[in-house]
């Protein structure tokens, strides 16, 4: 055991080896690999959580904790620049340049003669046929309000805990997991709506692309946050937190906050303007 | 010009939330400033979407359509 006040430093754990052959299993099929993988994060965060519940960490684990969380955003942060960056380039460069803007006149002379640019494009040699583009006036409009008022319901919840009221904070947040599995669910319906109707799929040139691989990864990013408000809302119920001591709930809370304005980013960049 | 409005709105709503990030670290939960700081980047996302939806409402918005 270590010494009172001390940084703590388990001795033995089993995860990372269990990680390790997570990852070794997912070259002979991904199931079982991901699997492994999963049991490895829930058992490994379990422990992390039995430590923490334990009084085993000080002020220093504690600052490590936070340092972790912004080494991740950070990462996010990046993740997504690169989608946006990807999105911007493409709309304000390089489609108007094989459309002739610039000193793209002669790619557009040689090349693609014709083609007016445009946005939504799939570009001149219109990769993935026609297709129609999500309207934002209806189910991008929806998620929008409800992502928002899981936003408003998640601060609710932060206040109600800051406040000591219990009751409110656990009603609150289990309300935000709701809004954020309804939010999945029509973006499940948008999708087969976009494939299966539109012939909006992730081959539709680069338009079709960015759309997916930013509204994809953003509903990843839901996904995982609703995974972490559920495993918040059970450790509430369990009274893990006080309003002095709650640094896994206002992380996750800010999580979400996060995924919320990388919606709203979306929502104006990829459905409305 | 509408553009321009929602891009400042996103610059202090991203200045607000990356508020809140910061308080996060440096107040270690003991204050309220994350929390109060992630009250104003809601409040705004709201006032935003509002005014976006009020924007299409009255035609000064028009989201983009195929060929535009």
């Amino acid at each position: 055991m270590a010494a009172a006040g001390a940084y703590y430093v388990p001795h033995g754990t089993k995860w990372p080896i269990v990680g390790s052959f997570g990852m070794l299993f997912t070259l002979g099929g991904a199931l079982v690999g991901v699997a492994t993988i999963l049991f490895m994060v829930f058992g490994w965060f379990g422990t992390v959580i039995r430590e923490s519940v334990a009084g085993t960490f000080n002020k220093q684990v504690d600052t490590s904790f936070r340092m972790g969380m912004i080494w991740f955003i950070f990462s996010e942060v990046m993740f997504f620049a690169a989608f946006f960056g990807a999105l911007f380039y493409a709309r304000a460069l390089s489609v108007p340049w094989i459309g002739g803007e610039g000193d793209g006149a002669l790619t557009n002379f040689f090349l693609w003669k014709g083609y007016a640019p445009a946005w939504p494009t799939n570009g001149p040699s219109e990769i993935g046929g026609a297709f129609e583009t999500m309207p934002a006036w209806g189910v991008p409009l929806l998620n929008t309000l409800i992502l928002l008022s899981s936003g408003v319901t998640v601060t609710i919840a932060h206040h109600a805990l800051r406040a000591g009221k219990r009751k409110e904070l656990l009603v609150f947040l289990g309300l935000t997991v709701l809004l954020g599995a309804t939010f999945l669910w029509y973006q499940a319906h948008e999708y087969m709506e976009a494939y299966t109707q539109m012939n909006l799929t992730l081959g539709s040139g680069v338009y079709g692309s960015t759309f997916f691989m930013l509204t994809g990864f953003h509903g990843l990013h839901v996904t995982l946050g609703t995974i972490m408000l559920i495993v918040i809302w059970l450790r509430c119920a369990r009274g893990h937190f006080d309003r002095d001591h709650h640094f896994g709930f206002e992380a996750v809370a800010w999580y979400w906050h996060f995924v919320d304005v990388v919606w709203l980013g979306l929502f104006l960049f990829v459905y409305v303007l | 010009m509408t553009t321009l409005i929602i891009v400042a709105f996103l610059i202090v709503i991203l200045y607000n939330l990356g508020a809140g990030l910061y308080y996060m670290m440096s107040d270690k939960g003991q204050t309220d400033r994350t929390l109060n700081a992630l009250k104003r980047r809601i409040g705004l996302s709201v006032l935003l979407i509002l005014l976006v939806i009020l924007g299409i409402w009255l035609g000064i918005i028009k989201p983009h359509d195929l060929g535009r």
